[in-house]
């Protein structure tokens, strides 16, 4: 048995591991709702034993300190996930509200683009009623206000996007700066001996919400963490950090570059920033391209058969909408340029007998593109012969899988119509796709159900001279909305998808690192009743020792 | 007296010496199981000490017979500190012995208090972290919410 001093000791020592248990489980408690807090766990080591006449005991134990365990490779997994659901979250944000633009208000451009089609049908019943005259100016007008304002929408989305990436690069480099900052006090803390735990939960925190603006990558090292962009740009190293700033590209773009003033906007993927480039200057100019192409053509095909054409008064037919010169900005410079009914050219010939409007109502269905086949599905029906030497090249988006086609001397559609076919037969491109050719002759190909009509539209020579009946300028339209559709759903089925996997990573994490209430709960009952019963017990035992000690001390010694 | 109830009251004195001895011992295991953090060994350990407490009490003032009852009464001397009257030669070291376990168990037990006092009091600081959290919880979700500190609850 040790003597009294060993007693105290082990007494003392008691006391440290309570108190410092104390500390651990107070900040345990109290920063259960921190995000980034992780749980900390006061460290004891038993002393040697101690041999004392004879016998052994224990020596009691040591406070060695507070400690945290992270988990790096799951902290890792929720920063790629963050960073992805952050991306897929901005992109879905700005495609909702893209997608009003696009909903059936009845002042939309299908609304509309039917109602300008159905007035041209009532006047063709009546060529020379002035009331139906001016239907179809009205009509027209709101036609043109339809896409002036489609075209506004998306130009302010675009604008809200461009924003948000922009403030989203200011707050990286607060971020970086405030990681830089906290790499520089652990080193210092580290070479003190110190504790660090704080400083590396809210680097952790830091980092996550870095991950939430941008794709990056992280490594760990004794001076805290080293952090990169996608592509190893450096934006933290030690207590350094590296700004990025923005500026406006020649297309009206934003670009981001890095602190030696290097565009990294292309290698910049995920995250908040990741996302609102990707709609900034991608999804949305595309959006708007057709959009311009689709007014452009449109406006341009009545304008010519309005030009053929002659009013009632014998007079040459004149433009009826007015484009502007930039094709950039047809939709939403868009405007009728007729003041008059009468100035409708509603005969083909001095006869006033309306059989321009046909040709008019002809330009409103097939306008769109200008050269539009369809076929069913499976391939193409002409046989117009194609330029040797063409390459036409067709990018599948969904799937990313790609057909080039070459054609050579004597080579004509249908040798391209056999292509297709025996592509989709190979799988190289699925059936009941709708292709759409943009100005580069290139397509982008969204897939529709199977059964579908395969769409084939084209604007370059490839397959010019191709025209058959096509598809009305609605199904153009629809195309569209379909693609704006398509995009917003896919953003928000992803986003949706990495939330639920960030769900369970946080709460994998959480039950590694978390504080759980309940359990300290129920081992702080058992403990209030241990030492509730302890102290009963010493209190029963000191009064019998101190009136047995007394009775004996006065008469024995 | 005679010699057997002299050798009976050694034996039952060098009997209540290794109790007091245990007891001890088992103050100074409850002590480590609080420091190593070892809920399960403190529980055993209270337990223990609970039968050990009741062995004691029998040991100590509730086994002399009815003869040393009435003498106890009449000196105040209890029948362990009492050994030299019997005219042994034993009898003064193993009263020394028993006084010297009997004081060494009452200072591990003061120690064993201060300890229980300290730990009672952390735990009812804990204690109050947790009501103030639970007490956050429910008021913030509740009508008349009353928002209060952690250092107002302590």
């Amino acid at each position: 048995m040790g003597g009294l001093n060993t007693t105290l000791n082990i007494g003392v020592e008691a006391l440290d591991v309570t108190q410092g248990e104390l500390d651990a489980t107070s900040n345990n408690i109290s920063n259960s709702s921190t995000p980034g807090y992780t749980e900390e766990t006061a460290q004891i080591s038993e002393n040697a034993l101690t041999q004392s006449g004879g016998q052994v005991e224990g020596g009691g134990v040591t406070l060695d300190g507070i400690t945290t365990t992270q988990d790096e490779l799951l902290n890792l997994q929720i920063q790629q996930q963050t960073s992805l659901q952050s991306s897929a979250s901005t992109a879905s944000g700005i495609l909702d509200q893209v997608q009003t633009y696009f909903d059936s208000t009845g002042t939309d451009i299908a609304s509309t683009l039917t109602s300008f089609s159905s007035s041209l049908d009532a006047l063709s019943a009546n060529p020379t009623d002035t009331a139906d005259q001016q239907a179809v100016l009205d009509a027209g007008q709101n036609l043109a206000s339809s896409f002036n304002s489609t075209a506004d929408g998306l130009t302010s989305a675009q604008s809200s996007a461009s924003s948000e990436a922009v403030s989203t690069v200011a707050q990286i480099n607060t971020l970086t700066g405030q990681i830089a900052q906290l790499n520089g006090e652990i080193a210092q803390l580290k070479a003190a001996g110190q504790n660090d735990d704080s400083q590396q939960d809210s680097l952790n925190e830091s980092v996550l919400k870095l991950a939430g603006l941008t794709g990056i990558s992280v490594t760990q090292s004794d001076g805290g963490v080293t952090i990169t962009s996608g592509n190893g740009t450096p934006l933290v190293e030690g207590d350094q950090s590296f700004s990025l700033s923005t500026s406006a590209g020649s297309d009206g773009s934003v670009e981001v570059l890095d602190a030696n003033g290097n565009n990294i906007t292309s290698s910049i993927t995920g995250g908040q920033l990741g996302g609102a480039l990707a709609m900034s200057n991608t999804e949305i100019p595309q959006m708007l391209s057709q959009l311009n192409t689709l007014a452009t053509q449109f406006a341009g095909a009545f304008n010519s058969a309005q030009e053929a054409g002659v009013t009632s008064s014998g007079s040459q037919g004149q433009a009826f909408f007015t484009l502007p010169a930039d094709g950039a900005n047809a939709a939403s410079g868009l405007s009728v340029a007729l003041t008059d009914p009468s100035q409708l050219a509603i005969d083909s010939n001095t006869t006033s007998d309306g059989s321009n409007i046909a040709n008019l109502s002809g330009a409103v269905v097939n306008a769109l593109p200008s050269d539009v086949a369809t076929s069913s599905e499976g391939g193409l029906t002409a046989s117009t012969g194609l330029t040797a030497g063409s390459v036409t090249t067709i990018a599948d988006a969904m799937t990313g899988k790609t057909f080039s086609y070459t054609a050579s001397a004597g080579s004509t559609l249908a040798d391209l119509q056999s292509a297709i076919a025996s592509a989709v037969a190979s799988g190289t491109l699925s059936a009941g796709t709708t292709l759409d050719f943009n100005s580069s002759g290139q397509a982008v190909i969204s897939t529709t159900t199977a059964g579908d009509t395969l769409q084939v539209s084209s604007t370059d020579s490839v397959l010019g001279g191709f025209n058959s009946s096509g598809p009305t300028p609605a199904n153009a339209y629809a195309s569209l909305v379909d693609a704006v559709g398509n995009a917003a759903s896919n953003a928000s089925t992803e986003s949706s998808a990495i939330s639920s996997n960030l769900t369970s990573l946080n709460n994998q994490q959480s039950s590694q690192t978390g504080v759980d209430i309940d359990t300290e709960t129920a081992n702080l009952i058992r403990y209030q009743t241990a030492y509730e019963a302890g102290a009963r017990i010493v209190s029963t035992m000191q009064q019998l020792l101190q009136d047995t000690m007394d009775m004996g001390g006065s008469q024995t010694y | 007296m005679t010699v057997l109830a002299s050798e009976d009251r050694i034996r039952r004195t060098r009997e209540q010496i290794e109790l007091l001895c245990t007891v001890r011992s088992e103050l100074v295991s409850a002590m480590l199981a609080i420091a190593q953090n070892r809920l399960s060994d403190l529980e055993e350990s209270i337990a223990e000490q609970e039968a050990m407490t009741a062995r004691l009490r029998l040991v100590l003032g509730g086994e002399a017979t009815p003869g040393e009852e009435s003498r106890q009464r009449a000196t105040g001397v209890p029948a362990g500190f009492a050994l030299q009257e019997a005219g042994l030669d034993q009898g003064q070291d193993l009263s020394e012995e028993l006084w010297i376990a009997g004081k060494e168990l009452q200072q591990t037990a003061r120690i064993y208090a201060r300890l229980l006092e300290h730990s009672s009091h952390s735990a009812a600081l804990m204690a109050s972290l947790l009501g103030s959290m639970r007490e956050r919880g429910r008021e913030v979700s509740g009508s008349g919410t009353r928002y209060q500190t952690w250092s107002c609850q302590i």
